[in-house]
């Protein structure tokens, strides 16, 4: 197997390459760069260092949201290109799920992005299941259905009265890495690269206001 | 010598649109899915709502262009895109599935300007004959554009405040006609009478320049005024009024600037070039001043991925190639 795994989807940047077994190369840029502008000069310089070639990939994989929106399409865009017109196979992982098994911890799990004003896409997993639904929600409110022994990742700094409560995972392991992306989706079930959209887990603005109006109506 | 072969992708709005075409001149196919019905309830093109349609039906768009034109991407010699101005998160979406496939097959990358597309629009239907010099109104934009030689463009005019296009969709607003508001004032326009006498704006003596807020400001007063007197305006004859306006300026400016620049041919380019108004403005004025017009078909004047396959010809022979690091550019000037 040669997998090729990308996460674009939070501030972070990360390409990784694997057999299947065991992570090949990994690169991540952590602090806030242009993905459009990286992704690809990442991923070439990861296989030409690996000597893979493009048509000798099997599997591409994805992190597909939550996340910024222009994130998680540069991201999106690029893996259903890749798998469509290699003919290869595509994989989607939730992005906190990702995060959640980045910091390798195998208890209960509360990932966490800041989505403004209070508000974050969260999800929770215990061992690497996920527990109820991934969803935007006041934060202040999803921490209350949290059990005590949760440990919290992603964007703790910004809840960090709200999270007081709760152990965090140390800095180092917060963020979403493609190398551990690349191996959850090694045996996952595959989508249609044609039909594949990015979870948003939020409808665009302009339509939350028209069903909004729709229903006033 | 063959042809070289390229597969184009546009996005820079509301069309998501694959082309493969031969030689600069030869489209194989153009592939365009439009959003127009899923922005209609909003009354415009909605930047986030247009990028997750992108993302939805790029690839489709890319397989159908290829399948319609009977080739694989194998027999692909460069992937063009449009690389802005435009939508970034649109134009984004493009430009990541451009890179994508140029990278898997290891071919050239072309970044294209979305006007330039435009204006080779033209190449499609006719041999463009330098120097020349082009109209270009849409919605985004109305400019001259001085061409001394293929691949060089000189912006020797343009609007100051709103582009032609945007003028047409405030008084379509006005007179509360359904979007995109545009063509449907050039059909009211077409039984209508010009009673109104709108001003025409024409700056400086000798400037290329427009300016259209003024004349949109004047159309909304006449509404706003026949309202409060109780009078009913006749929406045939105020359009009419509105396109005599602004096809008379664009008209003037782009065959004096012909004759100026000793032009061969005069160009016209851009949505607002389905315009009927304008096209029979431009016809009878080069008629008369004995000018070469070329006015691309109906289906090329909207945005299309062939014009950007016509338009990467040239910057493919002269080898200038984008990198893997290739960025949407929102305001991305002509040069
Ligand atoms: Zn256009």
């Amino acid at each position: 197997m040669k997998i090729v795994a990308i996460d674009t989807s939070t501030k972070q940047l990360s390409v990784a390459l694997s057999d299947g077994k065991q992570i090949v190369a990994e690169a991540s840029y952590v602090t806030s760069l242009n993905h459009a502008t990286k992704l690809m000069p990442l991923l070439e310089r990861l296989m030409v260092e690996a000597k893979w070639t493009p048509a000798q990939l099997t599997r591409i994989v994805v992190a597909d949201g939550p996340g910024s929106y222009t994130g998680l399409r540069i991201g999106a865009t690029t893996a259903k290109t890749l798998a469509y017109t290699l003919g290869i196979e595509l994989v989607a992982i939730s992005t906190l799920e990702l995060m959640a098994a980045s910091t390798g911890h195998t208890g209960r799990v509360a990932a966490i992005q800041d989505a403004r004003r209070g508000a974050g896409f969260v999800g929770v997993y215990d061992a690497g299941k996920r527990i109820g639904e991934e969803q935007h929600v006041e934060i202040a409110s999803f921490v209350k259905t949290l059990t005590p022994d949760t440990l919290v990742t992603g964007d703790v700094e910004a809840f960090e009265e709200i999270l007081q409560p709760f152990e965090k995972v140390a800095p180092a392991f917060r963020t979403p890495r493609a190398g551990v992306l690349a191996l959850l989706g090694a045996t996952r079930q595959t989508v249609e690269a044609h039909a594949f959209e990015p979870r948003y887990l939020r409808l665009a603005e302009a339509e939350a206001k028209w069903i909004e109006a729709q229903r006033h109506e | 010598m063959t042809q070289p072969l390229i597969l184009a992708i546009e996005s820079s709005c509301d069309e998501t649109a694959a082309a493969v075409v031969r030689g600069g001149t030869d489209v194989l196919s153009n592939v365009v899915s439009s959003q127009i019905e899923s922005h209609k309830r909003f009354g415009g093109v909605v930047p986030e709502v247009a990028s997750r349609h992108h993302v939805e039906r790029i690839t489709y768009v890319i397989d159908d262009a290829l399948t319609e034109a009977n080739v694989t991407i194998d027999d692909i010699d460069a992937i063009a895109v449009t690389e802005g101005p435009g939508l970034v998160g649109a134009l984004l979406v493009g430009v990541s599935a451009a890179k994508a496939l140029a990278f898997a097959h290891n071919k050239p990358l072309i970044g294209v300007h979305h006007i330039a597309g435009h204006i080779y629009a033209n190449r499609l239907v006719q041999e463009l004959e330098f120097p020349l010099v082009c109209l270009i109104a849409s919605g985004g934009h109305t400019e001259l554009i001085y061409m001394p030689e293929d691949g060089v463009y000189e912006v020797i005019g343009e609007t100051r405040d709103d582009a032609a296009g945007e003028a047409y969709d405030k008084v379509a607003r006005t007179l509360q006609l359904p979007y995109p508001g545009g063509p449907r004032i050039d059909q009211l326009a077409q039984t209508g009478q010009d009673t109104f006498h709108f001003p025409r704006v024409w700056l400086e003596k000798d400037s290329y320049d427009f300016s259209f807020s003024g004349l949109k400001s004047a159309v909304i007063n006449a509404v706003h005024n026949a309202e409060q007197r109780g009078e009913t305006i006749i929406p045939e004859d105020l359009a009419a009024s509105f396109q005599a306006s602004v096809v008379e300026v664009l008209v003037t400016k782009a065959v004096r600037a012909v004759k100026d620049k000793g032009g061969r041919q005069l160009l016209l380019a851009g949505g607002v070039a389905a315009n009927k108004g304008l096209r029979q403005g431009l016809e009878a004025a080069c008629a008369k001043e004995g000018i070469d017009l070329v006015i691309p078909p109906m289906h090329l004047c909207g945005d299309n991925a062939a014009m950007i396959g016509a338009a990467a010809i040239h910057p493919y022979r002269a080898l200038r190639y984008s990198t893997l690091a290739m960025n949407a550019e929102p305001g991305l000037d002509l040069k």
